[in-house]
Order: structure tokens, then sequence, then C-alpha cells
């Protein structure tokens, strides 16, 4: 049974459709990735799971169970990250986390508290107001907050926007210790291309409220374009496409006879960035 | 109900406030201390008594009345705008807190402050009136936890509604601060000439003014059963109203 599963789910707002049939499904312990532009349908998808709105058609299922129907069973295993900071400035962070937790009908447990905080290098702050934290104290009190009741899924709407690349390196390598070492199913919706691509197992990218593409990110990867890469003596670098299924020696032997000066040659796979603009501005 | 879910939406809401207690419970006493001097000073040799009670003491139900149920109005009113502004409501949405739960915590939360500003005016009052105390002290502390509810439930309602802080001061100036300052808290209802004491009523403030004075005074404008019909009414309505709005997602998913 899938960690989450969305089938045909529609979104209307007025005459407006911003979710146009999704269909896709997360399995248990996978990195997903919903990859799209702004607007593209994401955070409007991650609302009709978590409850902030409610979807006009389709289905949703987490563990086999609508959110719906029987939300007090699902809202416990799902922990959302929202894309706009959100904290009580009154509260520190371990009030923020108590709080949180409590909602979930959860007590207290300190100790488990205290080891979010410290992994998210929140620790030393955990008794100074929200509002007196930094921008990525904040960022990072968001993932802290969503993980206080100990979810099975976590959700994270665009965590990383706005934060410097330190911050955002340290996110990813928390993510992966969090996947490995609780076995936490994530879906992380993003539109920074290069952390779908460090962290997602499988990747869909979201286009006018539709999936585009939903697939292994390595056949995803695979199935696109290769790059020749050619550094000249001046330090200047020459791109040559080389796409799927043509004769690549040839095109290869054709353009080294034209280009002198080569101080280095070599042939890479197609970065996330290349592969989502070929897909988006072909459809 | 979850104990758990409903103890920390109430703490959160109580906590909030405790925070600040200068501006949530200190500036509604000092409010009152003015009042005090001002109305002891300018108006007590003007209007000796009123029912056989001094002008002063038979202000101080009607006054902690009118600030208690102010701030019991304020707490969720404001709360929930921040909470919007703040992104904080979705905390409320994603959790698996029920309408109860949500009603409850909110109204509770509210009922709290009041009751403690009530508290806070009655001791402002000592040094200012002699042996001022409520005659029937359970039923006065039943009559302002009933006021308190109704207000906060007012405020949740209003909270769940708005989208700006001018909406609520909106609410505050046109609705609250009126129904509060005409509902016989300076004055008895008979002062008034005929037309106004029948429009006077129709605000359900004035009967929540009266029950109190008659917890501490044994006697009021109003037969009492009345006032506690009234209060117990409006307080049920609106506890329900707001349990209703929250099921519904009213004004939540948007």
């Amino acid at each position: 049974m899938p960690a989450l599963s969305f089938s045909a789910v529609s979104k209307y707002f007025g005459d407006f459709s911003a979710l146009k049939s999704v269909s896709f499904s997360v399995e248990k312990g996978e990195f997903f990735a919903l990859l799209g532009s702004n607007g593209a349908g994401k955070t409007t998808l991650i609302h009709c799971l978590s409850g902030m709105l409610q979807r006009t058609g389709g289905e949703i299922l987490v563990f086999g169970k609508d959110p719906e129907k029987e939300s007090e069973t699902t809202k416990k295993q799902i922990g959302v990250v929202e894309q706009e900071v959100g904290f009580d400035p009154f509260l520190s962070p371990l009030e923020t986390l108590r709080t949180v937790r409590g909602f979930f009908g959860m007590p207290a447990d300190e100790p488990y508290l205290e080891w979010i905080l410290e992994r998210l290098g929140l620790l030393e702050k955990r008794h100074v107001r929200g509002r007196y934290l930094s921008g990525g104290m904040k960022r990072r009190l968001m993932i802290a907050k969503a993980l206080s009741h100990e979810p099975e899924i976590l959700i994270l709407d665009e965590p990383t926007a706005g934060v410097d690349i330190e911050l955002r390196q340290n996110l990813w390598a928390f993510l992966q210790e969090l996947r490995k070492e609780k076995g936490i199913t994530i879906l992380l919706t993003t539109h920074y291309l290069e952390e779908a691509e460090a962290l997602a197992d499988r990747i869909a990218i979201i286009r006018d409220g539709g999936i585009a593409v939903c697939e292994e990110k390595s056949v995803l990867l695979a199935r696109r374009k290769r790059i020749l890469e050619v550094t000249h003596e001046d330090g200047t670098v020459e791109l040559l496409t080389l796409n799927h299924g043509e004769n690549m020696a040839q095109k290869i032997a054709q353009f080294l006879q034209h280009t002198p000066n080569i101080q280095d040659i070599h042939i890479r796979e197609p970065r996330l960035e290349e592969v989502f603009l070929e897909i988006t501005s072909s459809l | 109900m979850n104990i758990i879910r409903l103890s920390t939406l109430v703490k959160k809401e109580t906590l909030r406030f405790f925070k600040v207690w200068t501006q949530t419970i200190l500036s509604p006493v000092m409010v009152a201390i003015l009042y005090f001097a001002v109305f002891g000073g300018a108006l007590s040799s003007r209007i000796t008594e009123i029912s056989g009670i001094s002008y002063l003491a038979f202000i101080v139900p009607g006054l902690m009345m009118l600030q208690s149920t102010n701030n019991a109005f304020q707490n969720p009113s404001s709360s929930l705008t921040i909470s919007k502004y703040h992104g904080t409501i979705a905390d409320l949405m994603t959790a698996p807190l029920s309408a109860l739960e949500k009603a409850l915590g909110y109204i509770l939360g509210g009922v709290v402050r009041g009751i403690l500003v009530a508290i806070a005016i009655l001791i402002t009052a000592f040094p200012f009136v002699d042996h001022i105390f409520p005659i029937h002290p359970f039923w006065a502390l039943f009559f302002l936890v009933l006021a308190n509810a109704s207000f906060a439930a007012l405020g949740t309602i209003v909270g769940l509604w708005a989208k700006t802080f001018d909406h609520t001061a909106g609410i505050s100036t046109f609705l609250i601060t009126p129904m509060g300052f005409l509902g016989g808290v300076f004055y008895s209802v008979t002062m008034l000439p005929p037309l106004a004491q029948t429009l006077s009523l129709w605000n359900p403030f004035l009967y929540f003014v009266d029950a109190l004075r008659w917890a501490f005074f044994n006697t009021g404008d109003i037969p009492i059963f009345i006032d506690g019909l009234v209060l117990g009414g409006v307080t049920l309505f609106l506890c329900l109203l707001t349990i209703f709005l929250f099921a519904k997602n009213w004004k939540l998913q948007e």
C-alpha cells in the first residue's frame, strides 16, 4: 500500500482550474520530489492533502485512508512544513513544539523535542521568543514543528525557498539522515532543481495544474539528451547537445573536426534544470 | 474529546496573554482606576446613591463586566487574526483538533483572561469603595463565566471572519463598546426616559450587568431569572454557533 496516493485530484477556485486530474503515488520510505515553477499547483495539492483546502474531485489516500473521512488518523501520520514561515512570535521554539505536539493529542516528550531542536541547531535558542530568531532559524523551526508529533510522512513545501546555500546544504543533510534513521517517507515540493536531483528517488513535474512527467530520477535523466562540453584553450566553453537516438559518434566527430584548440572535453548527463526546461517547453 | 488537545489550545491561548500581561491585565486595571478616580471625584457628589447603593459601589459590577467581556472578546479575535497574519492558522488546520475542541479552546482562553481582569478590577476597587464584595459570590462567578464565554465565542466568530485587524477593530468600536456603555454600566435603566428604557431592553449586555449587580447587592432593575435566561440563552447560542462554524471550516478553507 502506498504511503500517499493521488487519483484524478482536481481543484477549482471559481472557474479557475488549479489542479487537473493529478495522479501519482509515493511509496513508504520513498523520497519523492514534486517539481514545478511558481503557480504550477504544488502548494494547492499539498493543501488538499493537509486539510487546508477541500479538493473539488478525485481521491487522496494516506496509507489507504481518505483524509477527509478519517482525518484524525491521517493527520497524525503527516507532518507539513508550510511554504510560508509561520510561528507564534510570543512562544519560544520549545513552547512552539510542545504546543504543536499537544494539538496532535500527544503527551509531552521533552527528550524527543530537544533532540529535534538539537539536530536542527536550535537547542541553544529553545527558550528565546520566536520573534528574535534569525531567518534561517525560523525556517528550521518550521521543520521542527512538522516533526514534533513524530509523523510517518513529512511533506515539505519549498522548505529552502530564500535560504542561503549553507543552510540549504545542512537541511538536505538533515533530511537524508532523517530518512535513513527513521525510515520516514518524504514528499518535497521545490522549484530548486538541484534539490530534487540531490535528494529524490522519483520526480514528478507539475505544470499548469497537471502532472507532465513522473519517473525515477535516473530514468528521467537517462532518457534525455547528453551534453558534450568542450573547453577551449582560452577558457571558453562550448556545448553540443546530443539528442537521444541519434548517431552520437558521427555528430561528435563532425563537431570536433571544426573545433580547434581544445583543452578539455567531456560528455555529461544533463542537469535536471536542462531536463525540466526541455520538458516544460515541449508541452 | 481529547483532553491533551483541548488543554494545549487553552494553555496556548492563556500563555499568549500572560506574556503581554501589561497590555492584557494591567491596561484594563488602569482604565478602571481612571473610572473610579474620575467618577468618584466628579459624579459621586451629584449622584450619591442608586437603589440605596453608593454610586461608586454601583458601577463596580458594571465595570467588571464591561472590561472582562471586552478582554474575553479580544483574546480569541486577536489570536485568530494574528494566526492568519503569521500563518500559524495552518497548525490548527493540519492538526486533528475537532470543532468542539477548537471552539472550547478559544472560548476558555477568553474566559480565563476575562475572569482575571474582573478579579483584578474588584481588587482595584477595594481602596475606592468600602466593603465591596458580592453577596452571592458563586452566582457572581457563574454569571461572569457565562458572560465571558458568550463574548469569547463572539470574539472567536469575529476572529474567524476577520481578514484584517480593521475588521476586528470595527466590530469592537461599533458593536462591543456601544453595547457595553449603553448596557447600564454607569446608570440604572430606570433613570432613562421610557423610549430609551424600551430600546435598552433589546441590549443583552443590560441583562449581563444586571445579573452581576444582583450577585453583588441582591437587587437589580430586572428580575434575576430573566437576566439568567437571557445570559444562558445568548451564551448557548453563540457557543453552538462557534462549534458549527469550526465544523464547517468557515472562512478557514478558502
